[in-house]
């Protein structure tokens, strides 16, 4: 049996391309090929840095769900008006990523809310976004004063998923709450 | 030939390897990072053993996970993380043992726990005695970390040394309250509590919240959280034709109790905190809880990209028990201490202080200042010690598994 070719063809191998290199060039060859094996190997062994010690986490991008990016927090309540017992709400959104502020209510019986004007909102990253509500008060029956916490039923959208989420507002709005319920339905409302 | 490509492949080696200062930057300071490690030692204080062990196991086996990634990963150089785990029974007087022991052993930097809020009480002084912080995934009486009169608005840090990352009670049981008020219009609850810290201060913030709002009280008890026979409770609760039950305690009672309700003929569900969110809790009850309810701190971990990694890790790891309801709690309680170890190493020139009491005591400031990603969100802590991480979700018992139903965030104006 004679000797079989397996490969090759009519180019050079690359001993014979290696061969044809002047020696400056194969020295520049082997230093920046031993740069690149080295530069893989400490990306894929070396720990993360400082800055990106994080625990077991995965380095890739992806945006968060609303409930992780977005935070809206209560600045005022104003333009009470007893006479129609309705009133707006300011808060106030941020967030990290790019959010649709689509829908707020409180699930109280007697107070209705929507968003004024009454569009969705939309909140991006670089500032803070006002987002004003319309509240009224439909029934001064049962209307829950000094409750500690109330919060607000939110719809937020994002390029992730949209999410039905509670706002807990905290203290400050508690008490402006209960104000507004005293003064649009009179102390008689105080249970 | 054959000699040839050898000698290739070894000019390529070592000329990369002599080539290093070329393609980075190096202090001149060859080996700098070979000298000899220190090891430290991060405590774990939860019931091991009885009838809260599935939630102690996940939260020792949390902590056990941060520390081997830290160690792997090299998280503080020059410095060797190890776990020393003991076992509290969810009993305060062993918690105390538990704490003076932990004290008394001079690797230790940190402790992660307790589960209980009656037995985080108890270890409370031991720790803030001796300047060793304590960060707990699972405590949730508002409390440990505000004192006393916090429902009075004065609200006084106490121990310095005591930090958390679960969200307390002063939002988790009036979020229940309007949660089950207004949304699912439930209007009377029967109010039970196991009389102790965590189950009488839950009841106790929900029932204040749920009158405020109209809703009526048909009926209260306490039970003892050792009995398993709850026939008679069960039988009052049928009687008041009570939409619910509001029941503050923990799982192993608390199954039974629900089940025995359910037998009772009563169509109430019962609706607890964080410590009926177990899988522990529907494996006791069966059938008979389907439909209950229980708020748990944070958002699921299904929702969070940061989690995935942990709950592929875990699995890998091979733990015989779930993670439960705390674990990625006690990951990042473990991992806050790390970090609070590698910032006093980094302002001390990569080392730690020389003495075990100068190391304490710098652990504990740092820890005021910790913030970083993790597990379950943005982790830091306010000056109270509580995390400002204060989201929380509600879980319904569906076709045997929790679901979530609703999440919340508590965002102070």
């Amino acid at each position: 049996m004679g000797d079989i070719l397996s490969g090759g063809g009519d180019r050079p191998g690359l001993s014979e391309r290696w061969d044809a290199l002047p020696r400056r060039g194969r020295q520049l060859l082997v230093a920046l090929v031993g740069c690149a094996l080295l530069a893989g190997a400490a990306v894929s062994v070396l720990p993360a840095g400082p800055g990106k010690s994080r625990p077991a986490h995965t380095a890739r991008h992806k945006v968060p769900y609303p409930v992780h990016s977005t935070r809206i927090g209560f600045v005022r309540i104003l333009d009470v008006d007893a006479r129609n017992r309705s009133f707006r709400i300011e808060l106030r959104a941020v967030t990290k990523d790019p959010v649709l502020v689509r829908r707020i209510s409180q699930e109280y019986q007697a107070l209705t809310m929507k968003l004024d004007p009454a569009q969705a909102v939309m909140v991006r990253p670089e500032r803070a976004e006002p987002v004003w509500v319309r509240a009224r008060v439909t029934s001064c029956r049962d209307l829950p004063v000094r409750a500690r916490l109330p919060f607000l039923d939110i719809t937020l959208r994002n390029a992730r998923a949209s999410q039905d989420l509670s706002f807990i507002l905290g203290d400050r709005y508690a008490r402006a709450l209960d104000r507004v319920f005293r003064t649009v339905c009179g102390p008689s409302s105080r249970r | 030939m054959r000699h040839r490509s050898l000698l290739i492949l070894t000019a390529t080696v070592t000329v990369g390897a002599l080539s290093l200062s070329a393609c980075g930057s190096r202090d001149g300071k060859s080996g700098g990072d070979s000298g000899e490690k220190t090891t430290v030692v991060i405590g774990v204080d939860a019931p091991l053993t009885g009838d809260l062990s599935a939630l102690g196991q996940g939260i020792k086996n949390s902590s056990d996970l941060a520390v081997k990634t830290a160690n792997k990963n090299d998280e503080v150089k020059g410095v060797t993380f190890k776990l020393e785990s003991l076992d509290d029974q969810a009993q305060a007087g062993t918690g105390q043992q538990n704490a003076t022991k932990l004290v008394g052993n001079d690797q230790v930097v940190g402790v992660v726990g307790p589960l209980n809020s009656h037995v985080g009480q108890s270890m409370q002084k031991v720790f803030g005695n001796a300047h060793l912080v304590q960060v707990s995934p699972a405590n949730t009486a508002p409390e440990l970390s505000q004192g006393p009169n916090w429902q009075k608005g004065q609200k006084k840090r106490l121990f310095d040394t005591y930090f958390r990352t679960s969200t307390t009670d002063a939002v988790q049981g009036p979020y229940a309250a309007q949660y089950l008020y207004n949304k699912r219009k439930l209007k009377k609850a029967y109010i039970i509590d196991d009389k102790k810290t965590y189950g009488a201060g839950l009841a106790g913030t929900f029932t204040d919240e749920f009158k405020k709002l109209g809703g009526k009280v048909v009926g209260t008890d306490h039970i003892n959280p050792d009995d398993r026979d709850f026939s008679a409770v069960g039988t009052k609760v049928a009687k008041s034709k009570a939409d619910f039950v509001y029941y503050g305690g923990e799982y192993p009672a608390g199954a039974p109790l629900s089940a025995q309700i359910t037998k009772a003929g009563s169509k109430a569900l019962v609706v607890g905190g964080d410590a009926l969110y177990s899988e522990e809790y529907i494996k006791l009850g069966k059938k008979n809880v389907e439909g209950d309810l229980a708020t748990s701190v944070g958002a699921p971990l299904e929702t969070l990209d940061t989690a995935k990694t942990f709950m592929k890790d875990y699995k890998a790891a091979g733990y015989k028990l779930p993670y439960e309801a705390y674990g990625g709690y006690s990951y990042d309680s473990t991992w806050a201490i790390i970090q609070a170890v590698k910032a006093v190493v980094e302002k001390n020139d990569g080392k730690l202080p020389d003495t075990i009491d100068d190391t304490r005591k710098q652990i504990t400031e740092a820890m005021q200042d910790v913030r970083f990603e993790g597990v379950t969100g943005d982790v830091s802590f306010d000056k109270y010690g509580d995390t400002t991480n204060k989201q929380l979700s509600v879980y319904e018992v569906k076709d045997g598994k929790h679901k979530p139903v609703k999440t919340g965030t508590f965002q102070e104006g």
